[in-house]
Formats: C-alpha cells, sequence, structure tokens
C-alpha cells in the first residue's frame, strides 16, 4: 500500500471518528453540536471520502 | 524525543496520531464550549443572514404570520412573536441586545421583550426596550430624576428632589395631586410601592364568588386588623394531557404571609372527567392594607367558587368568566376594555358604561374605550377575555384599586397623571438602527430541553404582512452570565460536605 492510499484510508478513518464522537456528543448534549455545526455536512464529507478510496481502487 | 518521532515511529502510527490528537482537540472544544468555564458567553443573530453552518443559538421564531418575508430583516407585523434561546447550560442573567428600526403609528408606542417565568400560566417578564410616550415626555416634563435605573418626570415643577417626591409619596401627600398617588403617578418598570389605605373601609364582611373563572387570575384583597379566611374552590376539567398543579400566594407588603399548593397525581389528565378540589387560606390578624393573591393554574383548570371574609376583592388588569349561568355585571375603573372570545357562542353585544358594543368575531380582540370613573360592565354571555390596566370586581362596593396607573398605550397623560416613575432607558440612534437593551434575571426563568423562550412585544400591533405599521430587526445578541467552572465545583464541594 502506497503512502497517499494509507492518507486517505486514515482520512477516511479519521471522518468516521469525528462522526462518531460528535454524534455521540450530540447525544449526550442535545444541541451543542448542531447549534454550531451541521453534521450532514460531515455526512456527505464521509461518504465522498469513502466512494474516493473505492473509485481509487 | 523529537528525534525518535521523525526517525524511529512509523508512518502510521505518527498519522494515527495526528488525526487522534485532532478528534481530540474538535472534542474538547466542543466540551469548553458546553462547560462556558468562565461563565460569560453572547450568541447572537442577525438578518439578512449569511453562509451559515450550524443551527446558531437564536431561533424558532413564531407564529410566521406575524412576520412577513417581503423583508431581508426580521420584520415584525403583528404582536407578539416569539423565539427560543438555546443555551448548553443554565445562566443567572441575559442581557438582550436588539438593533431595529421601526415604522410605528401613535397607537402602539411600545416595544418589549420578555423571558417565560412561568410555563403553567403562560407568565412572560417584560422588559422595555422603547417606550414613545416616556421618550416624548421626557422632553416635554421636567426631569426630577435621571439614571440608570431611575426617572422621574413631573408636569410642573413641585420637587426639586426624588428624596423629597418620595417622602411626600409615602406620607400620601404629594403636590398637586389631589386624587392621591394613586391617582396622579404612572409608573412604568419600576416597583413603585405605596401603604395604601382605603379611607372609608367598614368592618369585614363575608363575599361569596360562585362565577367560574377559567386560568390564572390575581386579586387584591383589602385586609384589616383581623382574623382572615380564603376558600377557593377548583375544577380541574383534564382537558388536555398537561399536569395541573395549583398553587395560591397571599403577599402583602412585608412579603408573603400564605401559600399553598395541591399537585396534580392524576395519571391520565387528558380523561376529561372534571376534578374538584379545594384550597383554604387562612391566618390571624395581619397588619392593615392590601393583600395581592396570585392563583397560579393552567387554563384546564376553573376557579368554580371563591369564598372571603373580606369584601373588598378586586381582579388586577384580566379575569375569564365561563361557565355561568347567563347574563354577567362587572364593575371596573379602567378606561378601556380589551374583549376577545374563542366562543362562537359568546359573540355578541356588550354593554360598557352604558354603550352597547359588538364583539363580532373570535379569536380577535375588541377594545373598547370609556370615560373615566367606574364604570358598569354587562356580557349576556360568558366565556370571554376580558382585559385592561386597571381592577375588575363583581359589585361596585367590592371595587378598590391600590395600584399606581401603568404607563401604557392606553394611558393618556393629559389626565390626571401629573408624575411618572420609570426604570427605562431610551434606545441608541446610529445610522437609521436603534439600539436598546433589556436585563433579564434567568434565575427563576422556565428552561425546557436547555431552551428559554423570549417574546417580542408591540402592544396593538395588528397588521398583515403589507401593513404600514411595522418593525425590522437586524440583529438580536443575547449575553448570558452565570457562574464561572471554578464556583460551581466549590458549591459542589461544599453541598457534598454539607
Amino acid at each position: 500500500m502506497t503512502k497517499k492510499q494509507i492518507i486517505r484510508r486514515e482520512i477516511f478513518y479519521f471522518i468516521s471518528g469525528l462522526f462518531v464522537l460528535l454524534a455521540g456528543l450530540e447525544i449526550i448534549w442535545p444541541n451543542i453540536v448542531l447549534a454550531y455545526f451541521n453534521l450532514n455536512w460531515l455526512a456527505v464529507l464521509w461518504f465522498l471520502a469513502g466512494l474516493y478510496i473505492l473509485i481509487k481502487r | 524525543m523529537r528525534k525518535l518521532f521523525l526517525t524511529k515511529w512509523p508512518f502510521l502510527f505518527k498519522l494515527r496520531l495526528f488525526f487522534a490528537l485532532s478528534a481530540l482537540i474538535i472534542g474538547l472544544i466542543f466540551l469548553y464550549l458546553k462547560i462556558v468555564p468562565g461563565g460569560q458567553i453572547s450568541y447572537s443573530k442577525s438578518w439578512p443572514g449569511g453562509l451559515r453552518s450550524g443551527k446558531g443559538f437564536i431561533y424558532d421564531f413564531k407564529p410566521a404570520e406575524r412576520m412577513s418575508a417581503a423583508s431581508e430583516f426580521l420584520k415584525i407585523v403583528a404582536d407578539p412573536v416569539y423565539f427560543s434561546l438555546f443555551t448548553p447550560r443554565r445562566f443567572d442573567e441575559a442581557v438582550l441586545t436588539i438593533r431595529y428600526r421601526d415604522r410605528l403609528g401613535t397607537t402602539t408606542p411600545l416595544f418589549e421583550a420578555g423571558v417565560l417565568k412561568d410555563k403553567l400560566t403562560g407568565h412572560y417578564e417584560l422588559r422595555p426596550l422603547q417606550n414613545d410616550v416616556i421618550d416624548d415626555l421626557r422632553f416635554r416634563w421636567p426631569r426630577l430624576e435621571d439614571s440608570a435605573a431611575l426617572l422621574i418626570l413631573q408636569a410642573e415643577r413641585n420637587y426639586d428632589s426624588a428624596d423629597a417626591f418620595f417622602s411626600d409619596l409615602q406620607a400620601g401627600q404629594l403636590r398637586d395631586c389631589p386624587g392621591g398617588p394613586t391617582a396622579c403617578v404612572a409608573v412604568y418598570n419600576y416597583p413603585l410601592t405605596f401603604d395604601y389605605r382605603l379611607p372609608d373601609y367598614a368592618p369585614l364582611k363575608p363575599l361569596k364568588i360562585e362565577q367560574p373563572l377559567r386560568g390564572p387570575h390575581q386579586f387584591y384583597l383589602y385586609l384589616k386588623d383581623e382574623s382572615w379566611r380564603l376558600s377557593l374552590d377548583f375544577s380541574d376539567l383534564n382537558q388536555d394531557k398537561e399536569q395541573d398543579p395549583i398553587s395560591v400566594q397571599v403577599r402583602g407588603a412585608g412579603g408573603v404571609i400564605a401559600h399553598e399548593t395541591l399537585g396534580d397525581n392524576n395519571p391520565t389528565p387528558d380523561n376529561g372527567r372534571v376534578e374538584e378540589k379545594r384550597l383554604v387560606l387562612s391566618g390571624q390578624s395581619q397588619p392593615t392594607g392590601v393583600y395581592k393573591v396570585s392563583v397560579d393554574i393552567s387554563s384546564d383548570v376553573v376557579i368554580a367558587r371563591i369564598i372571603s371574609s373580606s369584601d373588598k376583592l378586586s381582579f388586577l388588569n384580566k379575569i375569564w368568566p365561563v361557565s355561568g349561568t347567563g347574563s354577567l355585571t362587572l364593575f371596573t375603573d379602567a378606561a378601556y376594555l380589551e374583549a376577545s372570545t374563542l366562543n362562537p357562542a359568546s359573540l355578541g353585544v356588550i354593554t360598557f358604561a352604558g354603550r352597547d358594543q359588538e364583539l363580532s368575531q373570535t379569536g380577535q380582540p375588541f377594545v373598547f374605550s370609556a370615560p373615566a370613573g367606574v364604570k358598569e360592565l354587562i356580557l349576556r354571555a360568558d366565556d370571554i377575555r376580558l382585559a385592561n390596566n386597571g381592577v375588575l370586581a363583581f359589585s361596585r362596593d367590592s371595587l378598590f384599586n391600590p395600584g399606581f396607573k401603568k404607563l401604557d398605550r392606553y394611558l393618556s397623560t393629559t389626565t390626571s397623571v401629573r408624575y411618572v416613575v420609570a426604570d427605562y432607558q431610551q434606545p441608541i440612534y446610529d445610522e437609521g438602527w436603534k439600539t436598546a437593551t433589556a436585563r433579564f434575571s434567568l434565575g427563576d426563568a422556565d428552561r425546557e430541553n436547555g431552551r428559554y423562550s423570549f417574546l417580542l412585544s408591540i402592544p396593538g400591533l395588528n397588521g398583515s404582512a403589507d401593513a404600514p405599521h411595522y418593525l425590522e430587526i437586524k440583529e438580536i445578541e443575547v449575553s448570558l452570565q452565570g457562574k464561572t467552572l471554578g464556583r460551581r465545583l466549590l458549591d459542589l464541594f461544599k453541598s457534598l460536605w454539607q
């Protein structure tokens, strides 16, 4: 696996982890994340990152 | 360590460490914003709204039909408009700053903001943002006092100092005031107190009010140095899903003298079966004077009967008679009456001060005016909400008004008013926009799901989207102040220690 592939994969993992973290914070304290940031944008980013990895494969 | 990082650690490990630290920092930022360790934070919303990812903290402006979408700003065309303020934690105080411009007529001189204090009764604590009557009088009448928290205006230069004014006020002998202080002093947003005495007070006679009254009510009772008793029968209609607790508080000049509550343990509060309840308050001799009774109930509860040992009993500002047995006669001292109903069967003629007035539409407040003095009010049907800035009573003998006149949109300063006492600051004008500030205590404010409920009120504004009178808001900013993290931890340790 090349360095680029590793970076792409790790970015995808990072976005996945961040989504889980922020969604968790939102479940524990409702509105605390959504007031500042719409998680839909992160979900779109996560989807695009995953799609990019699949295409590159 | 740096050498180790650069040479020995594998690339994958370094990458993951970087992303893990990034996620941790993002998580800590949100945690910081949740806790607000410094105890101070500001949230704002401006129009026109730019590109914004989050939902924001100030939102849920409603009802939509009282605002116009035709403007790039928040255009209010009817009164009142509500909005929610989300806060990640509790705060003690809020300073609301609004930047706006208005095209309001002479019939809508007030612009006020309020915060919900009691969800059960729907009570909002109002604070002034703009009062055109005072702004006008401020330049026409001599100013006796004009400080940050107190404004005293006088029609003539009767006083040179606020101390002399308050001294005469407490003695009940204001200069240029033949009708007594309550007749010639108008107050606005100021807790002015006065030791009111009924000059021709006869010994107590019991009073029984059998007319059912729906929802929260407040009334004045005049008690002399004798034992007293107040019995209230309630009918809980059980028509909505909310629990219906009952609270009755009697407050005198020295504070609360009696307070009784009744919880609602009904597991099915919307079963439609009427529950009868009773609260009795009594006491030994109290200092002679006026006592204010607050009956805090939801509109799902009806006060079926009031039995009082004192026959001097006047309802303050509003009354909602329901389920009566036909026509009803009331008395009021206010120069106007605002009547509204949601019940088509209650539409018809109301006789106010000898003149027949038509209540012709449901859901719409009708305002009827009359000359000064005590007036008779005859209703052919009940279930009509009645409101004014005076008192209402079921007999002429019961009627008494110990309160000062409120400087609202109905008060004419050309009448007997000779003094105005207010806690009010004029808005600041800047490049065509006005900036007004209101301060609220949030300690006892209602907070549900992390949200405080606010309202913006322009009494009398009742237009449509293309109406000529409106108010446009450019920005709302709320600065919040509460306990710091250190203080909260200290309080926690103190409570654990005790």
